[in-house]
């Protein structure tokens, strides 16, 4: 079908006049032969009939007579070449007489007509008379039919044919057209030569050459646009580079540029300066002063002819120049942290001196890399200049961190945050009273890693609030069926988190151990978010709780603080009771704080009681509760933690 | 001697033959003579009800065989042919002359005045007349059968219309008329 549709006009046209045609010519000559066949047949019936009706008289009367021997009477029909058969029966079916017409004659083509003969006077059936005519006069007819109409289909198809050749030459034309549209390029000028004008081809040609004539109209306007464009993405182009490597502030080029600048050595020597305390600037100036500070730090390092970048906020970067020594390129930056600490910046009519750090890398392999940790190690040691060594190890510290932050992370996942609980004894009776909690991870292997190992970088690493949670909830579940007092200790950063808090209030209520639970809080902490402990305080204190003061007396030892924040317990600190018996300074310190919480009415622990000595000592000075590895060591409580 | 008996066997030969022609053609009359006057018009239209009769007339001394021979009729037809009724019988001619309820005449051997006297007697009363002998036609008898390469039925033309004899017209499809 999709052939058929595809087809060419003058195909399409001949085929459906074929197909009328074909159509027209076989309705035609079917019928046409119906009629001559019908016609010839009547016609051959007709006159057999007339034999039959001109001999049958005699035959009857023959037959009734019973005279058998009828050849003479019937011999004028009988001798037609046409007649091919007669035969008269009786009514018993004998045959009375038989003729047979001698020769080859084909009884296929042959018309056979029937009579029934009957007695003249009464008209009863006395026989039956068959006349066997031959047909050869239709089949004569029908062959000169079939010659007739033969010719007419030969005729028929010579026109067709001279047809297809006319109509292809009345469609040639638009072959043409076709072939030059089919090469047209735009911008180019297509004359079309038809061999002869018909009306409707020049209204084609007309309409292309009108076409064409747009087409070329549009294609130069196209062309005008292009170049606009080409003008306007090469513009673009140069303006998104600019944006990609150069920073937008300083217009200096940016960390991406220098990464990239890097990236075609194999090592590099690379420093990076860092703007001491800028964010106390921007906090006093204001954003728009400190970005106006930063652009002439930027046009100030350009007139040393340090070649600078800026990769960060507050943090600028050279690299080593070709020709330049890595001495020579230290030398170089000492001279100028020099100059900028010299260098005085107006802000706002107010004298600003700048200060920077910086770290360099060496033919490093990572030089942004090495030279941050350097600019970090001078930062941590209040160095204005520091030099990346790879043999202090600091990467592998680095990489030592991540892994215990992953650590960490799999072992909240895995429920391998464990609580140890170490006895606080009354130091009056001797026996436990209190136990305090004391986290640790219990590794694949079953040992046990120390809160000092892992706590420290679980705060930044945000995961130190989940892990507080956590041993909330075991603590508070575990002394939910038991009856002793315990202490679980808190960060400020635990303090601060809504969540936290609200986590501990919820476990506390559902655990109903709010009335046995005591906090454990740094005095060092509740003097810098005294605010936010106080609310605390009072918030877990309204529940039951208690709240304890750790490490107390090594701090700044605020009394005055301790009385706002309304604690129940001071946890005096390890450091001054382990010595207590050598160092009467330590003494006098304990038994100051001792007398201090007696006279405002709450209890005092005595941490890192090792020795029987010790625990006599703190006894005697009047301290409620002993802590420590003489009294009792970290224990586990839960059984299914074993 | 031999010729003699060969004469004999030949005259014998000659008489078997001619006996047995003859019976050859009383048989051919005996099965057409009742259909021919089934043919006729007058005697189909008068006597569809009645019994006809068909005359085998006699002269002299024949009854014997103009009874045979009508005998045979009955016999053969049984007193009917196609819707007519007829009955056979033997008549000597002076009977024939007396009587006017015959509806066909078949006469067998007589003498030429006496078939003259019969053609003229069927043609006054309109009765057909069919003759054993086919010269008595030249004697005024409507019609004869006789057996020639076929068998032919002889009608005197002249004697169909002096009689105003009418029959199926089938019949004059295979008689001759002279």
């Amino acid at each position: 079908m999709n052939r058929l549709n595809n087809a060419r006009l003058s195909t399409k046209i001949i085929f459906t006049l074929i197909i009328a045609a074909v159509i027209v010519f076989s309705v035609i000559t079917s019928i046409t032969y119906m009629i001559v066949r019908d016609l010839t047949i009547n016609s051959q019936k007709e006159k057999a009939s007339l034999l039959i009706d001109a001999v049958e008289p005699s035959i009857a009367i023959s037959l009734f007579l019973g005279i058998r021997d009828m050849g003479e009477k019937l011999s004028s029909v009988t001798r037609l070449n046409e007649v091919i058969a007669l035969e008269v029966m009786d009514l018993n079916g004998n045959i009375i007489h038989n003729y047979h017409q001698h020769g080859i004659v084909s009884l296929n083509e042959s018309i056979q007509i029937t009579k029934n003969l009957t007695e003249p006077s009464s008209h009863k059936p006395i026989g039956t008379v068959i006349l066997t005519y031959s047909g050869e006069e239709f089949t004569k007819t029908m062959h000169r039919f079939y010659l007739f109409y033969g010719w007419i289909l030969f005729g028929v198809l010579m026109i067709l044919g001279l047809m297809l050749i006319w109509i292809n030459r009345l469609l040639l034309p638009i072959k043409l057209i076709a072939k030059k549209v089919r090469n047209y390029i735009p911008g180019q000028s297509i004359v079309f030569e038809i061999p002869y004008a018909q009306r409707e081809f020049t209204q084609i040609v007309h309409a292309f050459e009108t076409m064409q004539q747009s087409v070329m109209d549009y294609s130069h306007q196209l062309q005008s646009i292009n170049s606009e464009l080409e003008v306007k993405v090469a513009e673009q182009t140069h303006e998104v580079t600019r944006h990609l490597y150069y920073d937008n502030l300083t217009t200096l080029p940016n960390r991406f540029k220098l990464q990239e600048d890097l990236s075609q050595r194999s090592s590099s020597t690379v420093a990076i300066l860092n703007i001491d305390d800028f964010k106390e600037i921007n906090d006093f100036f204001g954003i728009d002063s400190g970005d106006w500070l930063l652009r002439q730090i930027g046009l100030w390092l350009q007139e040393m002819k340090l070649s600078p970048y800026r990769i960060g906020g507050d943090e600028f970067a050279f690299r080593l120049k070709e020709g330049t020594s890595s001495e020579q390129f230290c030398h170089d930056i000492e001279n100028l942290l020099s100059l900028l600490s010299e260098k005085l910046f107006m802000i706002a009519e107010e004298t600003v001196h700048v200060r920077a750090t910086v770290g360099v890398a060496i033919d490093s392999d990572k030089p942004l890399i090495h030279a941050d940790v350097a600019l970090n190690k001078a930062r941590s040691f209040k160095l204005p200049f520091s030099i990346y060594d790879h043999s202090e190890g600091i990467e592998a510290q680095y990489q030592a961190n991540i892994a215990m932050s992953a650590q960490i992370r799999q072992a909240l996942v895995e429920h391998r945050i464990i609580c140890q609980y170490q006895p606080i004894i009354s130091c009056e009776t001797g026996k436990i009273e209190k136990y305090e909690t004391l986290v640790r991870i219990r590794n694949e292997d079953g040992t046990l890693i120390g809160p000092y190992d892992f706590l420290p970088i679980s705060q930044k690493t945000k995961l130190y609030h989940h892990i507080t949670q956590e041993v909330v909830y075991q603590a508070c579940n575990l002394f939910a069926t038991r009856e002793e007092q315990f202490s679980i200790n808190l960060s400020s950063s635990d303090i601060l988190d809504h969540r936290t808090v609200t986590t501990i209030e919820n476990i506390l209520r559902q655990t109903g151990t709010a009335d046995r639970v005591i906090f454990e809080i740094l005095e060092s902490e509740g003097i810098e978010n005294f605010e936010e402990v106080e609310s605390f305080i009072i918030r877990m204190k309204s529940l039951g709780a208690k709240i304890a003061i750790d490490d107390f007396g090594t701090g700044y030892s605020n009394y005055e603080n301790i009385l706002n924040l309304n604690v129940d317990i001071l946890k005096i600190d390890g450091s001054l009771i382990k010595s207590i018996n050598e160092n009467s300074r330590h003494r006098i310190v304990v038994e100051a704080i001792v007398d201090f919480a007696r006279k405002i009415g709450i209890d005092t622990v005595a941490e890192y009681v090792a020795s029987e000595e010790i625990f006599q000592t703190v006894t005697d000075m009047g301290i409620t509760y002993a802590q420590g590895f003489h009294t009792g060591k970290p224990q586990f409580l839960d059984i299914s933690v074993l | 001697m031999e010729i003699l008996i060969r004469s004999i066997v030949l005259i014998l030969a000659i008489m078997l033959f001619g006996h047995a022609e003859e019976n050859v053609l009383i048989n051919a009359h005996i099965r057409m003579i009742p259909k021919i006057m089934a043919l006729n018009a007058q005697v189909s239209s008068d006597n569809t009800s009645k019994t006809s009769l068909l005359g085998i007339v006699y002269e002299g001394s024949h009854k014997s065989n103009a009874q045979a021979i009508a005998d045979k009729i009955n016999q053969y037809y049984n007193g009917k042919v196609a819707n007519l009724m007829f009955n056979a019988v033997a008549i000597s001619v002076d009977d024939l002359m007396k009587q006017h309820d015959i509806a066909f005449v078949y006469v067998t051997a007589t003498s030429t005045s006496t078939v003259t006297r019969i053609g003229a007697w069927g043609i006054s009363n309109t009765i057909p007349t069919f003759s054993y002998d086919t010269s008595a036609l030249e004697h005024g008898i409507l019609g004869s059968i006789a057996i020639e390469r076929t068998t032919v039925i002889y009608i005197n033309k002249n004697v169909l219309k002096a009689g105003k004899f009418r029959f199926n017209d089938t019949l004059f499809q295979i008689a001759r008329l002279i």
